[in-house]
């Protein structure tokens, strides 16, 4: 079966400015999003997972380079087009949601009227017609009253709820992706598993492909067709989700699989990755993960592996990797 | 004959009175902690479970009377720690520690690694000028501290680095008890094992006592011979670590074991095979009526409404506040 | 091992406040603003063209040297007695930065010893401290200046005081506020952990966590303290002649407006500049001593 591409990133690159030049926090990270699938980008934090997410929507910081060889979305370069189309697409046809609902929500408003204002820009509808499209959507996302909701303001929610409306929100004019930064990771366990759910089912809803970025290997096995795992500003490794938890062919994803503390954890101490995530201005020479991996040796200090495809559809950045890491895995 | 306790805690309540907002508001109270009461010998690990607002952090920090408790004992060796004073709980407090959830606000940016674990032995007036130096490198090799990095300041070190002075910080007065309040929950996947285990070894080393604040069961059960969960200020349920995973009975702990996200996706489960818990966590301020739990639970019944279970003992060393403990029980025995 | 990140220099490196002031125009500016009085308060008898009390009748009201009719000795022209404005101007920064640095920090110490304690102790002493500083915002400034002046002798010491004193609420308010975020840090429970007394957390752990507000705040307050002196000097109730400040020039060269607006606007634009350089200088130190600026290093 094949998918169509939606989203094209070709060779990204981004840098931040500080005092001391200019220090490389995303390097030629390369990938697509197909139609009607969830990626998932997993890495831990500084891997440059949530700074490649605001690189697509336009979004970094002011200190922050974005330079791409091109985003290609729906057939557009989105380093190319115009602020005007950039503004259409965004809200209509790529949304975000983020880790913290409270600050992504304006608190002196109602949640009606932000929902309203959101259909409204994207969509030649009367205010009557959008109140109603509020309350439908407010009902797909399984808000209990939505009547009542949309005449609340943002601080008189839970966690969770405001995780729902933001949903609602970034889904409201049925975006072809929706890219979701940690839309779990500050809410309680019960609640996450509530909102993963939703967020599967209304993808399929929805038709919408989403691009998930968490630093959670579980959220991952859960919900992701595809992954991206990254480390230190690179792509390491990416594969079909099934194939990578079975297998994992990089040392580092390996690592992160062996040090997440499962519930049916043997006893005893627990798997770890020795050593600390490098920071950005002191990237190791050679692979960048050398310094922690069990399995670097002369070679490995020398030069950076390139990210090779070892088996259809699946790529790893590891000199190792292409014996599929069998006998080490 | 009564086994030799470390820790005694005897029906703990900590409420806080909030005040109304706006005119005419009469002030609140909120009852964070209410009615807990649990043992524990040198040497174990308590975990508490549960997710925000269930009270566990309050339960810490009263506890180790950084708050000042409503009602109930503290037995801290036999002695009531309750009610003790500033001066006479100045004696106590270097036997038992804490280990904070947040390593960049845990460690006062403005001072030196070495002055910040020597601090406490400084403070007792235990050690001074070379010995002093002593301990304290000795005490940086103990947590896994590059003795060179003595004379840096917090902000040079990374998270998982910054827990580990934390942690020299807490063991500098040889504690008896160390209160850890979510300290992974902040760290990378990678480093929270390493610092997980970093405590086991310690455990084992010094026979310390713990107490594990979570709102994971993973991590908690790696590191607890005991376990307590926490909803509303209560503890629903509490036993034995094994007893739990193997015969966990109040819905709540089921709930908290379907939610966890299993990292394997051969064993996803179809759409709607999972039984997540409904519902929001209700505001602590305006608990549920009768059982905290009943709006949330798939076993409800019409009782659950109006009366509120008691933490009773179903089986040896298994306390459950249900009244129907069995219904949703994976395996319980009973009925 | 370690790759030396971008094109990193290997040559001298200037610190690191240096290149960030260098990098900020505003903060720049406002550093040679104060520089410049600082100096001129310092070295006054060095600077000074001329004697700033010399009376030269034959030189009265002479326009600044740039104008028509101009003498190049009198740089920025003469006042009605024929004093030398610039080199009054000279003198006169020794007074605005005698009263805006020591009344700010009469200032500083009575409003941070009342903050730390009303925030770390809370309770009744709070509320006693908060209600003392409504009180004293509540009483005009000048009014208190008036009594005070027409109680004591009125000078440079009266004027530290009466400024000081009602300048101590800002840092009191300031203070408590951030004490009572700090005592929330876990670090501060870690030290009540450990069994430290109360003495120590305020100095050790809390005093120098707030120290570079503390240092921003004082900043802002000095140009306050400099303005608050002018006005009081303009009205009278401040500096006396012979003594020379910028306000009794500018209340003195108001009687010229019309015919040689020189004697007041010079002292009026030295005051406006250096109110500014300070201004700049506390907003370029505010952003330096944020944590969040302090860049990936």
């Amino acid at each position: 079966m094949k998918q169509e591409t939606l989203l094209q990133v070709e060779k990204l690159n981004a840098y931040f400015k500080t005092e001391d030049g200019r220090v490389q926090a995303v390097k030629d990270v390369s990938f697509q999003v197909k139609k009607g699938e969830l990626l998932a980008i997993v890495g831990e934090s500084g891997c440059g997972k949530s700074l490649t997410s605001l690189s697509i929507m336009g979004l970094t910081a002011k200190n922050c380079q974005v330079e791409a060889e091109g985003i290609e979305f729906q057939g557009e370069d989105l380093l190319k087009v115009s602020p005007r189309r950039f503004r259409q697409l965004r809200g209509k046809e790529l949304a975000m949601i983020f880790q913290e609902p409270l600050t992504s929500l304006n608190p002196l408003f109602t949640i009606g009227y932000q929902l309203m204002e959101t259909i409204r820009l994207h969509n030649p509808v009367t205010k009557k017609q959008a109140r109603e499209m509020a309350v439908e959507v407010l009902k797909k996302v399984e808000i209990p009253r939505p009547e009542r909701i949309i005449m609340e303001y943002p601080n008189a929610l839970s966690g969770g709820m405001r995780q729902r409306v933001m949903i609602a929100m970034a889904l409201v004019n049925k975006p072809s992706l929706l890219i979701a930064d940690e839309p779990t990771t500050a809410l309680d366990v019960t609640i996450q598993a509530q909102i993963l759910f939703l967020m599967k089912h209304l993808m399929k809803e929805y038709h919408t492909s989403i691009m998930f970025i968490t630093h959670d290997l579980g959220v991952v096995a859960e919900v992701a067709d595809r992954v991206m795992v990254m480390y230190a500003g690179q792509v390491v490794e990416e594969a079909n989700v099934y194939d990578l938890f079975n297998k994992p062919y990089h040392p580092y994803t390996k690592g992160l699989m062996d040090s997440t503390i499962k519930v049916d954890q043997k006893e005893g101490l627990l798997a770890t990755i020795s050593g600390t995530v490098p920071s950005l201005a002191e990237m190791p020479e050679g692979c960048r993960f050398h310094p922690r991996c069990p399995l670097a040796g002369e070679e490995c200090k020398k030069a950076c592996p390139e990210l090779r495809e070892v088996e259809p559809g699946r790529k790893v950045r590891c000199i190792h990797g292409n014996t599929g890491g069998k006998e080490n895995g | 004959m009564a086994e030799e306790y470390l820790l005694e805690v005897r029906h703990l309540d900590k409420f806080f009175t909030i005040k109304g907002g706006g005119l005419g508001k009469k002030p609140e109270i909120l009852r964070a902690v209410s009615d807990v009461g649990f043992c524990l010998k040198a040497g174990e690990t308590l975990g508490i479970v549960g997710e925000s607002g269930c009270g566990k952090s309050t339960l810490g920090n009263t506890i180790i009377r950084l708050l000042d408790p409503t009602s109930g004992e503290i037995l801290f060796q036999g002695k009531d720690l309750a009610k003790m004073k500033k001066r006479e709980l100045a004696k106590y407090r270097p036997d038992m520690q804490m280990i904070f959830q947040d390593p960049y606000s845990s460690l006062n940016p403005r001072m030196r690694v070495f002055d910040i674990i020597a601090e406490p032995l400084r403070t007792h007036h235990i050690l001074a000028g070379k010995e002093l130096e002593e301990r304290v490198l000795k005490l940086m090799e103990l947590v896994g501290l590059d003795v060179s990095y003595v004379s840096r300041y917090p902000h040079e070190f990374s998270g998982g680095q910054r827990q580990r002075i934390g942690i020299a910080r807490a063991l500098a007065l040889k504690p008896k008890l160390i209160i850890c309040d979510e300290p992974v929950s902040a760290l990378d996947v990678s480093i929270q094992a390493q610092i997980l285990n970093l405590l086991r070894q310690l455990q084992e080393k010094f026979n310390l006592a713990y107490i594990f604040i979570a709102h994971g069961l993973p991590s908690v059960r790696h590191i607890s011979s005991k376990i307590a969960v926490m909803y509303l200020g209560k503890i629903v349920e509490m036993t034995s670590r094994d007893q739990l995973f193997a015969h966990p009975m109040h819905p709540y702990t089921l709930g908290l074991f379907e939610a966890i996200p299993i990292p394997d996706p051969s064993l996803r489960k179809p759409d709607g095979e999972r039984e997540i818990l409904k519902g929001d966590i209700p505001n602590a301020l305006h608990p549920p009526s009768g059982c905290y739990f009943h709006p949330r639970c798939p076993y409800a019944r019409e009782d659950c409404r109006s009366k509120a279970p008691a933490l009773k003992e179903t089986m040896p060393g298994h306390f459950v506040a249900c009244h129907y403990p069995a219904e949703g029980g994976g395996g319980a025995g009973g009925e | 091992m370690k790759k030396t990140g971008q094109e990193k220099k290997t040559a001298y490196r200037a610190p690191r406040w240096l290149r960030m002031l260098w990098r900020s125009k505003t903060g720049l500016l406002g550093f040679v603003i104060v520089a410049v009085a600082v100096a001129c308060a310092l070295f006054a008898p060095q600077l000074a063209p001329y004697d700033p009390n010399a009376i030269n009748p034959l030189n009265m009201l002479k326009p600044p040297a740039f104008m028509e009719g101009g003498d190049p000795a009198f740089l920025l022209g003469t006042d009605n007695l024929g004093h030398d404005i610039l080199s009054r101007l000279i003198y006169g920064a020794r007074v605005s930065m005698v009263i805006g640095i020591m009344s700010v920090v009469l200032a500083g110490v009575i409003g941070t010893a009342f903050g730390l304690l009303a925030g770390y102790y809370g309770g009744v002493l709070d509320a006693v401290v908060m209600r003392i500083t409504d009180a004293f915002h509540s009483i005009p400034r000048m009014l208190l200046a008036m009594v005070a002046v027409s109680l004591m002798k009125a000078g440079i010491g009266t004027l530290v005081l009466v400024i000081g004193v009602t300048g101590w609420i800002t840092y009191a308010r300031l203070i408590r506020s951030e004490v009572l975020v700090l005592k929330e840090r876990e670090f501060v429970k870690a030290a009540i952990t450990i069994g430290t007394p109360d003495y120590i957390i305020i100095f050790r752990h809390i005093l120098p966590n707030v120290f570079s507000s503390f240092i921003v705040v004082s900043t802002l307050a000095v140009a306050t303290s400099i303005i608050a002196e002018t006005s009081l000097s303009f009205l009278g109730l401040g500096i006396q002649p012979p003594d020379i400040s910028w306000g009794g020039m500018l209340s003195a060269g108001r009687n010229y407006l019309a015919t040689n607006w020189w004697v007041a606007t010079m002292p009026g634009v030295t005051l406006t500049l250096t109110v500014l350089g300070i201004m700049f200088l506390g907003n370029w130190l505010r952003d330096f001593m944020d944590p969040h600026n302090q860049g990936l290093e």
